[in-house]
């Protein structure tokens, strides 16, 4: 497989920025008085056609899950099915968050309908779709914790995260106020009991777990796990980044977590967006449903059939109030909710099967060594005596996106790999005679990687020395 | 549909397919490569039909016809206003939609760029240094406005002031967000719809961090004050955010004139239809906060040719590099939505200058802002709050014995 992606370039940039191409000053007249008006604006004024070829240039300079295969661990970059667009781009969606719950009928039952779904896949007994992201979720799982172990009338100010957990766990934990307590993995990559034991005491709210790990290795111990954390008097928290995993075949639920979140736009298909918009929706036990932010949704059975039932909000009775302005990222919600119904139980359950193929069939073809087994969705192998970040760039050029390199901490230049279900074995034999070139490649070959990309090889360190973050900085410079 | 998988519709493989890869990794089996203890199995059912293409579309289409069809003039920061269709037409381009957050720099420059226009308008709208590629509504921003002003401000007190009339939602968020850092969150009184500058400055004797304010106000006003509470936040050295509206930003003062050190709101307006709610948190700043930023921020570098090339940079603010000690614990934010924003923030994609919706001075007589009545949702203060009937302990057994 190869691959050059286009490189618009004039004089010393690529594309111009909209500033340079099309600077033109907006007179703007309004009725304010002068001394609440201000004096200028200068944003760039291209006409339609300008913009159009602005915006197409850039995408071409841009690598999606359509370009080529993406296998960037732990994001589950999965195509993104095109209907679901369709339907979020419906102008029955497009509604005011105040209007009356009477006149959002069928936005309450979306919405109802997706809380009852996801409330299923997890073994949840109660579903809150407000947070508008996978972090925002664990925040608002810790807020639960928080807010239970408050109305107990216990204080417990430390949260447990093992040490290959993601950085949101650690920074949502402390964003609550949580002191965090790290836990380090046995040398099985698992939680080493052990050590959870030192761990937990009085003062645990609760431990946060990812199963399968980062590694891709089930919890086999999770029942002890759970077990010794509600017996410290804590809750067990599950964050959903690697649910892709698990469809159909496990459900947190039943192996005793008692709060996860579900990472929408990595399990249920919603497009990345270059870094968002997702959606983190969390469930809950039924003993934490009281706390769930304000508003939740509940079907009123007053119908004869499902069609006739209406919708309402209701505040929950120990809410811990909001996590998010309104209600999230409606339109996600609406993508995921189609995904969903669209694949079904057999279709979900196949999902995790074919991931799980997939990365297993990868690893059984490339020569970088693969610490920790069995792996599930995704596996991480050593880059060894290469520079694990040298070796992502390198991949750039054979025509592929690289895996997630440099975590978990825990393998040596770490290539944390998830292709997802969405490749067939042709493409991820393409995929693994990358991973192969690659690793027999030397040193020099790799440092002046990437050449086939829009850009060169970009020093990260002497751009955050200088930082310029607007076309007014460079300006400045000139 | 021929050889094709029976099961995800996305997940592409022939049965033959399938055969050849379990061949390859030594199973007989799907099942055979789930290493799940067997009591932990999951085999029922959840009772989700698969449905075609066809079906689903109908399905929810159907749904969504619930909603009514009414003109809307709830205003507040959300509009039902025309979205240009090159917005949706270049935003949905898939390079743009499907990609990941820009940790491989050399092959997302489109979309590095296109994050970098949208922060330097920002910082053309704000008048202040620097802002960053979104974070996810007005409302967390205000809440990480105040963990900022924390961190920068910790010696001096313990308090943030809001005005009296303030979005329940934000309020709500604000107060969470204050919490996790030990602030508390007090409201300053409003007359007419503005700022009462003497209360506030009353106010103002609490050890005081944040005072936030906002033009236009949630009552539609714009508050002529602004640059008073400027001068009253200096003075008491707390911080200073003004909240907006990127088109109002486009005709009022510059924030950086009336002393605003943060800037936050909802750029969602701009490029997306009302969406019950889903937002664009802007967030800029002054220049000395900028270690303290949350969220992404993409600067302009050079690559190996010489050539100017953009990076996220600054990265050891962030949650996947400092962890528990980073800025904030955002991640995946609304770098999408800023991308539409974009795209629709020139003046050029529209004949005349941006309307100011809701946007109306203070002497003005009542009008349709000023007859929404109080929030109609209170958020539960904790101390409302009543231990939960069974404990989990309970659960454990019962699983157990289930
Ligand atoms: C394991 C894990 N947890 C949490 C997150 C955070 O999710 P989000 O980016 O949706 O906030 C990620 C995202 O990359 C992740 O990989």
């Amino acid at each position: 497989m190869s691959y050059d992606q286009a490189r618009w370039a004039e004089d010393d940039q690529y594309e111009p920025l909209l500033s340079e191409k099309f600077n033109r000053e907006v007179e703007v007249d309004a009725p304010l008085p002068d001394d609440l008006m201000r004096d200028s604006l200068e944003l760039p004024a291209p006409s339609e056609p300008e913009l159009a070829r602005h915006y197409t240039r850039l995408s071409q300079m841009n690598y999606g899950v359509e370009s080529g295969p993406f296998p960037l661990g732990s994001c589950t970059m999965k195509y993104n099915p095109k209907f679901t667009e369709d339907l979020a781009a419906l102008p029955s969606a497009s509604v005011h968050p105040d209007r009356d719950p009477d006149t959002v009928q069928g936005t309450l039952a979306v919405m109802g309908r997706l809380s009852a779904y996801l409330a299923d896949i997890g073994g949840m007994d109660a579903v809150t779709l407000q947070p508008p992201a996978g972090a925002a979720g664990e925040y608002t799982g810790v807020l639960i914790a928080k807010a239970y172990h408050e109305a107990n009338g216990e204080d417990r100010p430390e949260i447990v995260v093992p040490d290959s957990a993601h950085g949101t766990n650690f920074a949502s934990a402390a964003l609550a106020g949580f002191d965090v307590v790290e836990l380090p993995s046995g040398e099985d990559g698992r939680v080493d009991p052990e050590a959870l034991d030192a761990a937990l005491s009085e003062d645990t709210a609760a431990l946060m777990l990812t199963n399968p790990n980062t590694l891709g290795l089930f919890e086999r111990k999770i029942e002890t796990i759970a077990e010794m954390v509600h017996d410290a008097g804590g809750l067990l928290y599950y964050d959903g980044a690697n649910l892709n995993a698990l469809l159909g075949r496990a459900r947190p639920g039943d192996m005793g977590f008692d709060i996860m979140h579900y990472n929408v736009h990595k399990t249920f298909a919603t497009p990345h967006g270059g870094g968002g918009p997702g959606a983190g929706p969390v469930g809950v036990v039924e003993e934490l449903a009281p706390f769930l932010p304000t508003p939740q949704v509940r079907e009123v059975q007053d119908g004869a059939g499902e069609g006739d039932s209406t919708y309402e909000l209701y505040d929950p009775e120990h809410s811990i109030g909001k996590v998010h302005g309104f209600s999230g990222n409606w339109l996600v919600l609406v993508k995921a909710m189609a995904y969903i119904a669209r694949l079904g139980d057999e279709g979900l359950t196949d999902a995790s099967a074919k991931a799980v193929l997939n990365a297993n069939y990868l690893a059984e073809q490339i020569d970088y060594e693969i610490p920790f087994e069995p792996f599930h969705h995704e596996f991480v192998a050593s880059a060894g005596e290469q520079d694990a970040a040298a070796v992502a760039k390198r991949m750039l050029d054979h025509g592929v996106h690289p895996p997630t390199t440099k975590w978990p901490e825990i393998v040596d230049e770490a290539l944390m790999t998830e292709p997802t279900e969405v490749e067939n074995k042709r493409t991820l034999d393409q995929l693994a005679a990358a991973f192969d070139a690659v690793a027999a490649e030397d040193e020099e070959t790799l440092d002046a990687a990437p050449q086939r990309t829009t850009a060169r090889y970009i020093d990260q360190v002497s751009a955050a020395r200088e930082p310029r973050l607007s076309w007014q900085a460079l300006g400045n410079e000139e | 549909m021929g050889g094709h998988n029976a099961g995800s519709p996305y997940a592409p493989h022939s049965p033959e397919e399938t055969a050849a890869m379990l061949d390859a990794v030594g199973a007989d089996d799907e099942a055979d490569l789930f290493d799940i203890p067997e009591s932990v199995r999951f085999d029922g059912e959840f009772g989700i039909p698969a449905r075609d293409e066809r079906t689903v579309r109908r399905e929810v289409r159907e749904l969504l016809d619930r909603n009514d069809k009414l003109v809307e003039f709830l205003g507040r920061g959300h509009y039902d206003h025309y979205v240009p269709s090159a917005v949706d037409h270049l935003a949905d381009r898939q390079e743009f939609l499907t990609s990941y957050t820009q940790y491989q720099p050399e092959i997302a420059q489109g979309f590095l760029q296109a994050l970098f226009e949208y922060q330097s308008m920002l910082v053309e709208l704000t008048g202040l240094d620097i802002a960053n590629c979104s974070l996810y509504d007005a409302a967390t921003a205000l809440g990480e406005t105040a963990t900022l002003a924390a961190r920068v401000r910790e010696s001096s007190g313990s308090h943030v002031l809001v005005p009296e009339h303030l979005r329940d939602g934000k309020r709500g968020v604000l107060e969470n967000y204050a919490d996790g850092v030990g602030l508390t969150v007090d409201s300053y009184p409003m007359d007419d719809g503005a700022a009462d500058i003497d209360a506030l400055e009353d106010a103002m004797a609490e050890d005081v961090v944040l005072v936030y304010a906002e033009s236009p106000t949630v009552r539609g006003v714009i508050e002529e004050s602004l640059a008073e509470i400027g001068v009253l936040a200096d003075e008491h050295d707390a911080l200073f955010c003004l909240g907006s509206d990127p088109v109002a930003l486009s005709i009022i003062e510059k924030p950086a004139a009336v002393g605003a050190d943060i800037v936050i709101g909802d750029a969602a307006t701009l490029g997306l239809p009302a969406a019950y709610g889903m937002g664009l948190g802007m967030f800029a700043t002054r220049e000395s906060f900028l270690r303290q930023v949350p969220g992404r921020l993409v600067g302009a570098s050079e690559d190996e040719s010489g050539r100017r090339a953009y990076t996220l940079t600054l990265q050891t603010r962030e949650q996947h590099i400092r962890r528990e000690r980073a800025t904030s614990n955002i991640c995946t934010n609304q770098a999408w939505v800023a991308l539409r924003r974009r795209d629709f923030g020139h003046p050029g994609a529209r004949p005349r200058s941006p309307p100011l919706p809701g946007v109306r001075r203070a002497d003005r007589p009542a009008g349709v802002g000023d007859r929404r009545g109080p929030p109609r949702r209170r958020v539960r203060h904790p101390r409302d709050r009543r231990p939960p009937a069974t404990a989990l302990r309970d659960r454990d057994q019962r699983r157990r014995d289930g």
